[in-house]
């Protein structure tokens, strides 16, 4: 059989992907704390072509090697930080995430190779919230507004988690409130920290993921740490600033993303030009190399 | 194609809150409603564990998630101080802070009596409306729905006797002066019923500048405020007679956020164009 024609037909499906997770990407582009997704193309496992029949040899002559097509392999997030817009609006925190590791100086997209091959990324700080199913996930997206029982949520629901783990828990109007670069809140008319009920100190709870390409993502901002893993609370060394009345805006570059978009769909109609070539190949076979 | 129309929905909503916005940017006390996206469920694509090969950097057991776009998550009522403008009449009221007045709207309840339903609003540009025997005026808005305020003890619409002139301080304790005899004494009418909403988002908006409690909220959303003139509270909300508050939209923010979603749209419009032309090369692959 033509190998070209399934070569050319699994171009054309990783294209394809690759263009939905372009438009993905483009339709986020106003979506506070999104992460942009690049999704990576891999060409199958290569295979060893031969010879066949030819000269009286026991083993068949060896052509070289073939890749029988690609595939779209992973979508990998893109963590870098997003820029912060001003909206004066009380409920809105964006996080300012620059961990560092001692001994590795990242370069610009997170990661760092050592001279021995070692590959580091920079961990990434979140913010901790409680899903309705009472599961622990991870957000960036810092729009925060109080619900009916005063607690502090995020615009799908969820309950976010401060120190000690338990969602925060407001007696009044969110603007009552200011909320330090640790996040800790204090009153707005006094400075003072507050305390909860129980007297602990109310304070976001921010979590530091150490490889971030764990994290799956699951929606309306959320992800989740694959196998059911939690992250750690961040330590007072490490370089996360949170900003009140700032949001922290997707990181989809607009421009990169148009120009993925025409080059999957120009990659894609390529393969339909194959695909259309074996086509009219095997029509030729059948229909009139083989005419009686 | 799918997450493009999605995401063109919810670009749509925006710009439909972006206009009223504009639109009410001249209107007394109106709070601008801001919007937030949020990237719609994900699904995940199983792949087998062929999938795994060295040099991946993501976990095996997820897949190949595919996003379907963005939605418009949450609209929400932005209660920020509007500016204050000087306007010289005293029936004209302005709050500094965050509070609102509560006026009456009459209605009649189960047994079928006369009952005052509450709602609340920012606009302070309030009207005398004489009663049926002109003894007394109302303090009303505009649209005719009486201020409340407390008097001894008890909350009941703000009467002002005929005749008289009144002034209003800073914690909104109402005192009044009878023009026939200026020197006589001053009659204390009470105090303006001033509240804070602890839970703004409980609050939703019925048309006249009026808001009401939505019927999930329940009584901890709003809560009466004691204002103290002799002994004020730091940041204590204050009440300021002969001035109005402008609505808090600012014309230039809202055309920048248009632009931007302007721009959004045609870039989901573009990426809709380019999966059609895709789909077009698909259907075109024989004949």
């Amino acid at each position: 059989m033509l190998r070209g024609l399934y070569t050319a037909a699994a171009g054309m499906i990783a294209q394809q992907r690759r263009h939905d997770t372009v438009t993905n990407n483009i339709a986020n582009i106003n979506t506070p704390g999104f992460k942009q997704v690049h999704a990576v193309t891999r060409a199958f496992p290569e295979m060893l072509i031969a010879l066949t029949g030819g000269d009286n040899q026991s083993m068949s002559r060896r052509v070289g090697k073939l890749n029988s097509g690609v595939l779209a392999e992973e979508p990998i997030p893109v963590y870098m930080q997003g820029d912060l817009q001003e909206t004066s609006y009380a409920g809105d925190v964006a996080l300012l995430s620059n961990i560092q590791v001692p001994g590795v100086t990242f370069d610009a997209s997170g990661k760092y190779v050592s001279p021995e091959g070692e590959v580091t990324f920079q961990p990434q700080a979140f913010f901790t919230v409680l899903t309705a199913e009472d599961q622990e996930r991870y957000t960036r997206n810092g729009k925060f507004n109080v619900n009916n029982q005063g607690e502090l949520v995020t615009s799908d629901g969820s309950k976010v988690l401060g120190i000690g783990g338990q969602p925060i828990v407001l007696n009044g109007p969110l603007t009552d409130y200011t909320i330090t670069s640790q996040g800790q809140f204090t009153d707005g008319k006094t400075g003072q920290l507050l305390t909860d009920a129980a007297g602990n100190q109310i304070q976001l709870q921010i979590s530091k993921v150490e490889n971030p390409y764990d994290l799956v993502r699951e929606g309306n901002g959320n992800f989740r740490l694959s196998g059911g893993a939690q992250a750690e609370v961040i330590s007072g060394q490490d370089q996360v600033q949170l900003r009140q009345g700032f949001i922290e805006r997707s990181n989809v570059d607009a421009s990169q993303s148009m120009v993925d978009l025409m080059t999957a769909q120009r990659a894609y109609e390529a393969n339909q030009k194959m695909i259309q070539y074996y086509d009219k190949s095997m029509e030729k076979a059948v229909n009139e190399v083989g005419r009686v | 194609m799918i997450s493009s129309g999605a995401s063109m929905y919810g670009l749509q909503q925006k710009l439909d809150i972006l206009a009223n916005n504009i639109a009410n940017v001249n209107t007394v006390g109106y709070k601008k409603k801001e919007a937030n996206f949020q990237d719609i469920l994900t699904n995940v694509a199983g792949q087998t564990s062929d999938f795994e090969r060295p040099g991946r950097l993501t976990p095996m057991p997820m897949g190949y998630t595919q996003g379907w776009g963005a939605w418009l998550a949450d609209v929400h009522t932005n209660l920020s101080q509007g500016p204050i403008k000087g306007t010289d009449s005293p029936l004209d009221f302005a709050i500094e802070g965050d509070a609102l007045f509560q006026v009456g709207v009459a209605e009649t309840d189960e047994n079928g009596e006369p009952s005052f339903r509450s709602a609340y609003t920012r606009t302070g540009s309030f009207q005398l409306s004489p009663s049926e025997t002109g003894e007394f005026s109302y303090l009303t808005t505009q649209e005719g729905y009486p201020v409340m305020g407390t008097l001894n003890g008890q909350e009941q619409p703000i009467r002002i006797p005929a005749n008289h002139a009144f002034a209003v301080d800073s914690a909104g304790n109402i005192t009044a002066r009878n023009l026939n005899n200026p020197d006589g004494p001053a009659v204390q009418l009470g105090q303006m019923k001033l509240v804070q909403a602890v839970q703004p988002d409980m609050l939703e908006s019925v048309g006249d500048n009026l808001l009401v409690l939505s019927a999930q909220a329940d009584n901890t959303a709003i809560r009466a405020l004691n204002l103290n003139s002799a002994n004020p509270a730091p940041g204590q909300p204050t009440v300021l007679q002969g001035f109005l508050e402008q609505s808090n939209v600012t014309l230039s923010d809202e055309m920048a956020e248009l632009m931007v979603v302007q721009r959004a749209y045609q870039l989901n419009s573009r990426a809709l164009t380019s999966s059609d032309t895709m789909a077009g090369l698909a259907n075109n692959l024989r004949g």
